[in-house]
């Protein structure tokens, strides 16, 4: 989004009205910052009041330039207070979301649904945002039942495609709800001018829907019709980096297909293309996984290690390990998990804890 | 020589002042000119 949405000139004119921080929480040297503020996945934007340290709004996933502005308002309005009615609501609702207290925030946003009516201009980002919040706060069915309840009359938008998106994510398997969500998702997919990550995200979580109801042959068709709209996708995309998400995220939808192969000339491409980049490589040992293809997978971990620092090489030692599993060879297993317990005591304790534990316990197991 | 500085300014205005990593750094420059912090989180992909 930096490169785009970030920088929009709509944005810009609010350069005076905020302090602009960016995070790369793979980076080591934020692990105090990813500590104080988790986040529940990325790309999160946060809005922190400077006198108390702490966030007065959150939003996580994409949004458009003109989305973005508003939130910014919004954020400042949480932060310095001022508005009335469905907007101070709003406001409310959002300080407690960026605290995390989901539940209240939720409450707060429906009241401000309410208070605004069918016309409210913030009406479309306060359902995605108690969306989110009824997701993140495991309110599993009342994300489901907010969402196939306000989205069939909604614009159809990136908005929309996100709330379709999470309620599938909510949905229990033959559910009413799901089978609403699901004809929806139908209409999201085909949506032009929603960016293409909203749109696979969508693809995804409509697969997936389907495996919760154990509909293989749905899952699969699906699932293939996602893998042609992110070749579409990569065919479009006008320069390397733009291609990217969609290459990375087409190597999820081919080992699902079972088609390790289908993505594995778009992913040596990228690795042409963006040398300097572990990401190719690491998705390339994860389809040789697939394939069977272990002496390839190796050497592609080999070259990502390389190229990758922080918590992103710390975790490529565990599918270095796991490659080596695979292929039968513990005592090569074995010193890879050393070699990455060793690498994450270099790096700050609180960010690299989760996946030592993982090296940890692999070596054990490898035992 | 003026069309490359006009443009060498347009391209310095359309950028937002990012401050990279550095926390203490934006909480900072908040505290001084009585403003929120917008954080953007992200990872490599």
């Amino acid at each position: 989004m930096r490169a785009n949405v970030l920088n929009d000139p709509a944005l810009v004119k609010q350069a005076r009205q905020f302090a602009w921080l960016s995070i790369d929480s793979d980076n080591p040297v934020n692990a105090a910052f990813i500590e104080k503020f988790p986040s529940e996945g990325v790309p999160f934007f946060l809005v922190i009041d400077p006198a108390t340290n702490k966030p007065v709004l959150s939003w996580y996933g994409t949004a458009t330039a003109p989305q973005l502005g508003k939130l910014l308002e919004d954020g400042l309005r949480a932060a310095n207070g001022g508005g009335s009615g469905a907007d101070a609501l709003l406001a409310q609702a959002d300080k407690l979301n960026g605290q995390k207290d989901y539940a209240k925030a939720a409450a707060l946003y429906e009241q401000a649904l309410q208070a605004g009516g069918p016309h409210w201009p913030r009406r479309s980002r306060a359902i995605e945002s108690l969306v989110m919040a009824d997701l993140f706060g495991k309110n599993h069915a009342a994300c489901a039942a907010v969402a196939a309840r306000e989205a069939s009359a909604m614009t159809r938008d990136r908005s929309f495609v996100n709330i379709v998106d999470m309620g599938l994510q909510c949905a229990e398997a033959r559910s009413q709800e799901m089978a609403e969500l699901r004809q929806l998702a139908a209409e999201g997919v085909k949506l032009r001018g929603v960016g293409s990550d909203d749109i696979s995200g969508l693809y995804d979580d409509w697969a997936a829907s389907y495996r919760k109801d154990k509909d293989e042959a749905a899952d699969t068709r699906i699932t293939e019709e996602w893998a042609a709209y992110l070749k579409q996708a990569i065919a479009t995309a006008p320069t390397p980096e733009a291609r990217m998400s969609s290459v990375l995220t087409l190597t999820i939808a081919a080992v699902r297909m079972h088609k390790p192969e289908v993505a594995l000339p778009e992913v040596e491409r990228a690795e042409r293309d963006l040398p300097d980049d572990y990401n190719p490589p690491y998705r390339a040992a994860r389809l040789y996984i697939a394939m069977g293809r272990y002496d390839d997978a190796l050497a592609a971990c080999d070259r990502a290690i390389g190229k990758a620092s922080g918590l992103a090489k710390l975790r490529l030692y565990v599918t270095r390990g796991n490659v080596l599993q695979s292929k039968g060879d513990l005592e090569a297993a074995r010193q890879t998990y050393s070699d990455g317990l060793q690498y994450g005591r270099t790096l700050p304790e609180a960010a690299a804890a989760p996946t030592i534990k993982m090296l940890s316990e692999a070596l054990d197991k490898a035992k | 020589m003026i069309p490359h500085l006009m443009l060498l300014f347009a391209t310095v205005a359309l950028n937002l002042p990012w401050v990279d990593n550095d926390y203490g750094k934006a909480l900072a420059d908040a505290k001084a000119r009585h403003v929120p912090v917008f954080v953007e989180v992200w990872a490599p992909w």
